[in-house]
Formats: C-alpha cells, structure tokens, sequence
C-alpha cells in the first residue's frame, strides 16, 4: 500500500483524466512522493517532517492540474468537449438536433420496416420501446465513457445498471404479452372452432416473430451492458490498484 | 524548427523547460531528480515546486523532445524516468544559443549606457 493514499486520493478526484492517464499521472507522483520523502529521510528530517516536506514540495496547483488535463487532452476530445459546451451557438445546437433527429428517424424506419417486426405487429411495440431505451442509453453512456472519457467513476455507473434492467424487462415483455396472446387466441379459437386451426397458426407465427425481436433486443441490449460495464470495472481496478 | 524556444509571453514557461531539458541532456532522470538537480545547480534562483514538473515533462514528452520510460525498481516499485530524445538533443542545442541570444538582448535594454 502505498504510504501517500490520502494525499493521491483528492488528487485523483480533482484530475479529470481519462484511464489509463490518470493512474499512470499519479502512480508517477507517488514513486516521485515516496523518492522525495527518502530523500528528505536522509537528509536527517524526522519521518513526519519528511512527510510534510515531500507532499508540500508535489503540491499541485489548480492551475499546473488545469495544464496536464490539457496536455493530456486529445484533439477530438477537446471537439467534443466544444460540442456538448455551454458555449454553443444556437445554429451549432440546431444542426446537432437536426443530425440527431434524422439518425433516429432512420434507424426507426429500418427496424420498423424489418419483416420480422412487421409480423409480429403492432404487440412487439412495448419491446421495441424498451430496446430502444436501452440502445439509446448505452449510446450515451458509450460516449460519455469512451469518446468524452469522462471516468469519474460515480458518473461512469450512474444509469449503468438501467441497461441491464431493460434487457430483462424486454424478455420479460415478450414473453408477457406472447402469453396473453395466446390467451386472446384461444377465445377466438372457441367462438370461430372451425379456423381454430388458422388462429393457432397466425398466433404461432407472430408470438415467434415477438420472441424473436426481444429475445435478439435483449441480447444486444445485454451485451451493450457488459462491454460498458467491463469498461467502467477496468477504471473501478485501475483507481483500487492505486489507492488502496 | 516547428517549435518556439523562447516565448516571451510566458518567459517562466520557457525559462522552466529549458532548466528541464538542460538537466535531462546529463542522462535519463526521475521527475523528482529533475527538480533537485536544478534546485542544487540554480543557486537558489530555480525552486520551482515540483508539482508543476508533471505538466512540464507529459508536455515535452507529446512534443517527441524526451521519452519517458518506466522500469521496474524491485521493492521501490515502478519508477518513470525521462531522458532526452534525439529530437530533444537537437533542440536543446539550438535552444542554448536562443536564451545566449535573448539574454545578450535583455541585457543591451537593461544595462546603463557609460
């Protein structure tokens, strides 16, 4: 364990880095801090002088911390801190809109127009909310954590777990409403006893298409999950390794 | 050369990389080994806290001038140290004729005529 953790620890809180930047910023001033504090050992200071002495001299400015984050700061992550920035002009705000406005009108249409979607009708709309809550939401999250590298960890979490609960919630779904489904057939299959047969086969062939769409929803939607998760555990190990 | 040597704007800035790149041409160093170095060999002229070493060096090691490497040092653990690259070599020569260059400037306008 290294012996400054509570000197690194606020620091790596006040060092927006990405990882793995900021552990390798910081395991380089705790070599440096340890080094420097043998030094001062040896140059006759009692261990708490020592210490004192050695933190005093790694000091880090705001304006020095503000300097690394810069130097550490990609071309393309300072175009997208530009872009999500308060200081956009209003046209800037408009043409994103537009841009996201017209990918998700696309990618509804594909899906929508899907045959598998079209047979399963209009039943598989629950599930399709879902996924593509979950699809959306893992879209952010991918960006804030592996374009905007935004790795302070509270936020990498915060609505992590809420992916994964809609993965669940879209089986769930499927298979709810296959079931009721089902249900409604068998009443129409005693009132209309003659195309009994044809009810059940329509039914068959619509619950599979719904099961289909949210059992490949729920995967998608999982696998999202735990590519972001493994991500946001990597950063989680990397801080721990560090400081504790 | 696509790099400023000295910026008066920030002649501090300068003034700190040049003290950096000076020590580093000795041979490879730790970041903490940069500092005392400079503070020993300044005269009491160059304390600079070590803290504003980091920015200084992850700064000149994007611009290819020196490379940082990390060994492994036993019970002491990993240890980074930085040495000059060759691009360094080349610009720390012409950077020693700038700052011969500036001073000789700065002191024509400070000096009194006799």
């Amino acid at each position: 364990m290294t012996s400054f953790a509570e000197v690194l620890r606020p620091l790596s809180a006040r060092l927006p880095l990405p990882q793995p930047a900021r552990t390798r910023v910081l395991l380089e001033i705790a070599a440096d801090l340890e080094d420097m504090y043998r030094h001062y050992r040896a140059s006759g200071l009692s261990e708490e002088e020592a210490r004192l002495k050695a933190v005093e001299a790694f000091d880090l400015s705001d304006e020095a911390l503000a300097e690394l984050v810069r130097v550490h700061t990609s071309f393309f992550r300072r175009l997208l801190d530009r872009l999500s920035s308060q200081a956009q002009s209003r046209w800037e705000r408009g043409l994103l809109l537009i841009v996201a406005g017209t990918l998700s009108f696309v990618c509804v249409h594909l899906v929508l127009r899907g045959e598998v979607v079209a047979v399963a009708g209009t039943q598989v709309w629950p599930t399709l909310i879902c996924g593509m809550a979950g699809l959306t939401l893992g879209l952010i999250k991918f960006y804030q954590i592996h374009i905007k590298q935004d790795h302070e960890l509270r936020r990498a979490r915060r609505w992590l777990d809420a992916i994964a609960i809609l993965a669940g919630v879209q089986v769930i779904l499927g298979f709810l409403v296959a079931w009721f489904s089902l249900y409604l057939t068998a009443r129409r299959m005693a009132e209309d006893v003659e195309y009994a047969g044809v009810h059940l086969f329509n039914w068959l062939v619509s619950a599979s298409a719904l099961l289909s769409v949210s059992l490949m929803g729920a995967l998608l939607t999982a696998m999202i999950w735990f590519a972001l998760a493994r991500r946001v555990a990597g950063i989680a190990d990397a801080e721990a390794a560090l400081l504790t | 050369m696509d790099r400023p040597l000295i910026e008066p704007q920030s002649l501090a800035k300068s003034c700190n990389e040049a003290l950096i790149l000076a020590c580093l041409e000795e041979g490879p160093r730790h970041g903490y080994q940069i500092a005392l170095d400079i503070e020993e060999k300044g005269g009491g002229y160059f304390r600079f806290n070590h803290g504003t070493l980091y920015p200084i060096l992850h700064k000149l090691e994007k611009e290819g001038l020196i490379k940082g490497a990390w060994s492994d040092e036993g019970p002491r653990g990993k240890r980074k140290s930085y040495g000059l690259t060759a691009k360094g070599r080349r610009y720390v020569a012409n950077l020693r004729s700038g700052w011969r260059e500036f001073i000789e400037h700065f002191l024509e306008v400070v000096e009194a005529e006799e």
